[in-house]
């Protein structure tokens, strides 16, 4: 069934260092490159790194509005005409374990700024704690992503598992990240899509898979998106084929 | 009352009777199981305090928290089972012969 703007989509991968951010980070840009106004949070409230990945000098965060009712829309950095970002906290541990009724005045107000976007992109903090559970929860989709390693395998699995049995949520999109190969990426799918489908009657859907590509590390360490450095890169391409895969999914 | 509301109510209520021992907790569910996450621990939870909760939530809610059916069943319903991991690690095994 075919979703309404704006698109609210997690990205959350159980466990981390599988470049989910640095995948969130440039996936929002290739939305944005489409005339569509894109909007990331940093979900990582405690940790976050949006900030670090695009090289940003943070003043004000989230954790203003939770904990002093700042508007979010005086939080928002543009990064690009049409591609936005609200920053997280660093080393702020209550961040991590907000109650039940800031979760709520969090969650209400990004709903009231999310209807200025045509998505939004929710990038978690790795693991199932709590934070990652109440975003997924809010969200309508969710993207997974995990790399060939056999315990990145476990944890996506063991996330999806929580959203599924605890949540009734079903609706994932899967991008394998760090391969080898795009067979590679295609046939961990394949098998992650057979455990899933036996196991919990999940069907997610295959968004791509992206390289391991020098270019990928080299923009890191100018804190710059790789798909703004180094666009015509292995990785480059394979995002942006992940990007209009995600668009046609969620319009179909 | 909403069963979210009545979740909520419960879970307020839950809290107030465990102060010696915070709760760890998830966000409420719109679902028809309304209760479900309420209650939610890792299962390395001592002993202790997973009784205390287990007693008070039943109390609370009205529902059994023995056996299987209950929240703690549902905890560790998450749980990633050895027959799951096998089929997941399948591939990388058949992918290395």
């Amino acid at each position: 069934m075919a979703q309404s703007k704006p698109y609210i989509i997690s990205f959350s991968s159980g466990k981390g260092g599988v470049g989910k951010t640095t995948v969130a980070v440039n996936l929002g840009l290739s939305l944005s490159q489409s005339t569509n106004r894109v909007l990331l949070i940093d979900g990582d409230l405690g940790l976050a790194n949006v900030d670090v990945v695009l090289g940003l000098s943070v003043r004000h965060t989230i954790r203003e509005t939770v904990q002093e009712g700042r508007a979010l829309s005086d939080t928002l950095i543009r990064i690009t005409k049409d591609f936005f970002v609200l920053p997280a906290s660093s080393g702020v541990p209550e961040m991590t374990r907000l109650s039940v009724q800031e979760q709520e005045l969090l969650l209400g107000a990004l709903e009231e700024d999310a209807r200025e976007f045509d998505y939004v992109l929710v990038d978690t903090a790795a693991g199932i704690g709590e934070s990652v559970l109440w975003f997924n929860n809010w969200v309508g989709s969710h993207c997974i992503i995990f790399s060939p390693d056999p315990t990145s395998l476990t944890d996506a699995y063991a996330l999806i598992k929580v959203l599924t049995t605890r949540y009734g949520k079903d609706n994932f999109y899967l991008i394998v990240n760090q391969v080898n190969s795009g067979r590679e990426g295609q046939e961990i799918f394949v098998n992650m899509e057979r455990v899933l489908s036996q196991f919990l009657d999940i069907h997610p859907q295959y968004l791509g898979a992206i390289p391991r590509d020098n270019a990928v590390v080299r923009a890191i360490r100018k804190q710059r998106p790789f798909l703004e450095t180094e666009p015509g890169s292995k990785a480059g391409r394979a995002l942006c084929r992940v990007c209009d895969n995600l668009v046609e999914a969620l319009r179909v | 009352m909403a069963p979210r509301k009545k979740a909520e109510a419960l879970f307020e209520k839950l809290e107030e009777d465990a102060v010696q021992y915070p709760v760890e907790y998830i966000r409420l569910t719109d679902g028809k199981d309304w209760w479900q996450g309420v209650l939610c621990y890792d299962t390395s939870i001592p002993d202790a305090r997973k009784n205390f909760l287990i007693a008070t939530f039943a109390r609370l809610s009205g529902h059994e928290t023995e056996g299987k059916k209950n929240s703690l069943a549902r905890k560790d319903s998450c749980q990633v089972s050895p027959e799951e991991r096998a089929q997941l690690f399948s591939f990388l095994k058949s992918g290395a012969e």
